[in-house]
C-alpha cells in the first residue's frame, strides 16, 4: 500500500491511498498518453473555429476523433491495470 | 575508371558497415573531383556564417554515386545503412545532409523500424541546428520516391511543436496542392527566418 499526497482542484491537500500498479512502466506510458492526447485535443479544438473551410474543419475533427479513440483506450487500460 | 570510382573501389566493402570507419572515408570521397580552392572557400564562408560543419561543393551526380556505392556495400542488409543516418546528421556537413536525403529516399519503409518520414522527423529532433535549404533538399529527395505523409500524420507532427511543426510547413510546400490542411496550423508554427516566413505566407495565400 502506498500513500500519496495529492492536491485536489480546490487546492486543499488530501491523502489518497491506492495499490501500486502491477506494471508501473505501462501505467506511466498510459498516463503520458492520456495527458498528451487531452492536450492535443484541446489545441485542435482551439484551432477548429479558425478553420477557413468545412474541409479544414473535417481534417481537424478527424484528428480529434482519432485521438479520442486512443484516449479512451488508454483510460480503459489504466482502469483495468488499477483494478488488477 | 575515374578518380571517384578508383577511390571507392579501394575501400573494402565491409568498412562501410562500421559508421565510425566509414564517416571519414565518406568525407574524403566528397572531396574527389572538387577543386581544392572551391571546397576551401565554401567551407570558410559557410563556417563563418554558422551554417554547415563543412560544405565542399560535391556535385549532385557524385553524391548519387557515393550513395549508390553505399547501398551496394550493404547489399541485401539494406536496413543496416540506417545506422549511418544519425552519425551523418550529427556531423552536419552539407554533403552529409545530402547523403542522408539520398539514403532515406532509397530505403523502403520496411527497411526501417519506423517509416522513412518518421525516421526523418526523428533525426530533426536530435539537434536544433539545421539549414533550411538542406531540410528542403532532403524533403524533396524523399518526396521523389514517395508521397508526403497524410494530413493526420502531418497534424500529429505539428502537435509535437518546435522544429517538427516548422518542418511540417516545409513538407507541405514540397508536397504542394494540399488545400485541406488547416491554415491555423500553418499560422501557429514558430517564427522562422526570412525564407521560412515566405514559404509560410505562400501556403497561407494558396
Amino acid at each position: 500500500m502506498s500513500e500519496v499526497q495529492v492536491k485536489n482542484r480546490g487546492g486543499v491537500d488530501m491523502v489518497e491511498r491506492f495499490l501500486s500498479a502491477d506494471d508501473p512502466v505501462l501505467e506511466d506510458v498510459l498516463n503520458w498518453t492520456v495527458e498528451r492526447d487531452a492536450a492535443d485535443m484541446a489545441k485542435l479544438l482551439q484551432w477548429l473555429p479558425s478553420a477557413r473551410s468545412i474541409r479544414e474543419q473535417r481534417v481537424l475533427m478527424a484528428k480529434v476523433k482519432s485521438l479520442s479513440v486512443e484516449l479512451e483506450l488508454a483510460m480503459e487500460k489504466m482502469a483495468a491495470l488499477q483494478q488488477g | 575508371m575515374d578518380p571517384l570510382d578508383d577511390f571507392l573501389s579501394s575501400v573494402p566493402e565491409k568498412t562501410a558497415l562500421h559508421p565510425k570507419k566509414i564517416l571519414p572515408i565518406l568525407r574524403e570521397a566528397y572531396t574527389i573531383g572538387v577543386p581544392v580552392l572551391i571546397a576551401k572557400s565554401m567551407t570558410d564562408r559557410l563556417g563563418e556564417s554558422g551554417g554547415f560543419a563543412f560544405h565542399l561543393g560535391t556535385t549532385d551526380p557524385q553524391m548519387r554515386r557515393i550513395a549508390s556505392w553505399l547501398f551496394t556495400c550493404f547489399g541485401e542488409a539494406r536496413g543496416g545503412i540506417q545506422k549511418l543516418l544519425l552519425p551523418l546528421w550529427k556531423r552536419g556537413g552539407r554533403e552529409d545532409f545530402k547523403l542522408v536525403g539520398l539514403i532515406l529516399a532509397n530505403l523502403d519503409d520496411g527497411d526501417l523500424q519506423q517509416g522513412v518520414w518518421s525516421e526523418f522527423f526523428s533525426l530533426i529532433k536530435t539537434n536544433s541546428k539545421h539549414s533550411l535549404e538542406s531540410l528542403l533538399e532532403i524533403i524533396e529527395e524523399i518526396h521523389r520516391t514517395r508521397p508526403i505523409p497524410n494530413n493526420e500524420e502531418l497534424i500529429s507532427l505539428s502537435l509535437e511543436g518546435g522544429m517538427s511543426h516548422q518542418t511540417v510547413i516545409l513538407v507541405l510546400i514540397v508536397g504542394g496542392n494540399n488545400i485541406d490542411f488547416p491554415k491555423e496550423i500553418i499560422k501557429s508554427a514558430a517564427k522562422g527566418g526570412e525564407l521560412f516566413e515566405r514559404i509560410r505566407q505562400r501556403l497561407l495565400n494558396e
